[in-house]
């Protein structure tokens, strides 16, 4: 999860552009030293939620595709968040400049 | 003094300054085989074991270099095990005691564990065929030789000399028998080819607190290191073509001095290599010295018994980079890794047993 995780936000913060080319899920254990198992599952994950698709050779490359199922996701996962934000009595404001905020530190890139 | 006692003080020389040389040839955040974040780098304590390590390693030295002038070939081969087994001992205290500091005052609390790979290559590596084609003109020149040899040969090939050079068994000439030394640099090439491909395949170790550093210098280390390899398979054949002239006696000298020589010649090429590069390359000037992170690297001490050997099950890697020393290691928790090991062990074993067979 955690190999999950950090590829998204490497994704997202533009240190992995569009169309780059991971390394093989074999290749990625060697050079972390984990299971090769682990790697693979996140890789699948990473394509079935549209983050990665497959090329000819095989290989997993970078993808930014705003499918459907995932804007209409994001939309209830926020619904969800904004309502349990105002019921603990959050303004408007408060939320929005604390969503600008995530926003900011994810484009700078700030870890990995 | 006999040539083999020459070796073994070049062996014993190579060794001990190359363990004099260690504590400050492994990476900063590595000291004595214990992962430590880089803010601990400057401990008086660390200070203090480097400088117990050099005392020790160089009153060995001393002792058991003063010990083989007196002793035969055997007490001498002894005695140089003796002195890899004592350099462990020496190693393995100072390990503990930095260790336990470690663990004791709590270095790697608070600390960002982080592990940082590379996505595509950022430096070029080395084409190994291009570096073993000099071995192969070397066999060639010994194949085309033999042929233009062979019809003078005389009825029997001497197969071994005795310390003063004379020969002292013979086997009756055929094509097999007077070609097996070529067999062996065959093998040996294959095996520096096999070496140079996992070398150049292994992980390298990234310090996110200078990722690109320490890249640059890891993937440098690995391109300078294969091909030291290649190069000390070069002279190894250039033994095996000398000795096979002495075979079919078209040599002017049968010295053994002559023979090694070659040999010694790359031996002193690694050890230079190894001294200018440092652990992993980090001796290496990075051309850009890049980021500086707050993370630091896994503390992975759990991994290496012993603080030498390494195992890990989860970990798909054949070769790692040693914990101290120059080089990599096997993954003893990896069944390739024991394949690895065994198909090399059957390449120098086999040539061995043909000829053993034959003579």
């Amino acid at each position: 999860m955690q190999i999950y995780d950090q590829i998204v936000e490497a994704i997202a913060s533009g240190k992995l552009e569009e169309g780059t080319t991971l390394p093989s899920a074999r290749r990625l254990a060697v050079d972390l030293g984990i299971n090769f198992h682990t790697v693979n599952k996140a890789y699948n994950l990473l394509r079935e939620r549209g983050f990665l698709i497959m090329n000819r050779k095989k290989m997993f490359v970078v993808q930014k595709s705003k499918d459907e199922k995932f804007i209409e996701n994001l939309k209830n996962l926020e619904e969800k968040l904004i309502n349990e934000a105002i019921a603990k009595g959050m303004s408007e404001n408060e939320i929005l400049s604390i969503l600008k905020n995530v926003l900011k530190k994810t484009k700078k890139g700030d870890s990995l | 003094m006999s040539a083999f006692l020459l070796i073994m003080i070049f062996i014993f020389l190579i060794m001990g300054i190359l363990m004099l040389l260690m504590p400050d040839l492994v990476p900063k955040t590595l000291p004595f085989g214990v992962r430590i974040p880089p803010g601990y780098i400057n401990e008086p304590l660390i200070r203090k074991m480097k400088a117990y390590f050099r005392i020790y390693v160089l009153f060995l030295l001393v002792v058991l270099l003063a010990l083989i002038i007196f002793s035969g070939i055997y007490e001498q081969i002894v005695l140089l095990f003796l002195f890899i087994a004592l350099e462990y001992v020496g190693y393995y205290s100072v390990r503990r005691r930095i260790h336990s500091e470690k663990v004791r005052k709590r270095w790697y609390e608070n600390k960002n564990e982080t592990l940082v790979v590379e996505i595509g290559a950022s430096q070029k590596k080395i084409n190994i065929l291009l570096w073993s084609i000099p071995s192969i003109i070397i066999i060639l020149i010994s194949v085309i030789s033999l042929y233009f040899v062979y019809p003078s040969l005389p009825n029997s090939i001497p197969t071994n000399f005795n310390a003063s050079g004379v020969p002292d068994s013979w086997v009756a000439k055929m094509p097999l028998n007077a070609s097996l030394l070529i067999i062996m640099m065959v093998a040996i090439t294959v095996i520096f080819y096999l070496l140079d491909m996992v070398i150049l395949r292994s992980r390298i170790e990234i310090d996110p607190s200078m990722p690109e550093a320490s890249s640059y210098q890891a993937n440098a280390f690995k391109n300078l290191m294969a091909k030291s390899l290649s190069v000390m398979g070069w002279f190894l054949n250039i033994t095996f073509l000398f000795s096979n002239y002495i075979i079919w006696n078209v040599f002017p000298s049968n010295d053994f001095i002559v023979v090694i020589t070659p040999v010694i010649i790359g031996v002193s090429i690694i050890f230079a290599v190894s001294i200018y590069a440092g652990a992993q390359g980090s001796r290496l000037r990075s051309p850009s010295k890049g980021n500086q992170g707050s993370d630091v690297m896994r503390d992975d001490d759990k991994y290496w018994i012993g603080g030498a050997i390494y195992f890990n099950r989860d970990d798909p890697a054949i070769l790692v980079p040693k914990r101290f020393g120059i080089g990599w290691t096997l993954n003893v928790g990896n069944i390739l890794a024991w394949f690895f090991f065994i198909l090399i062990i059957l390449l120098i074993i086999v040539p061995l047993i043909i000829m053993r067979l034959v003579y």
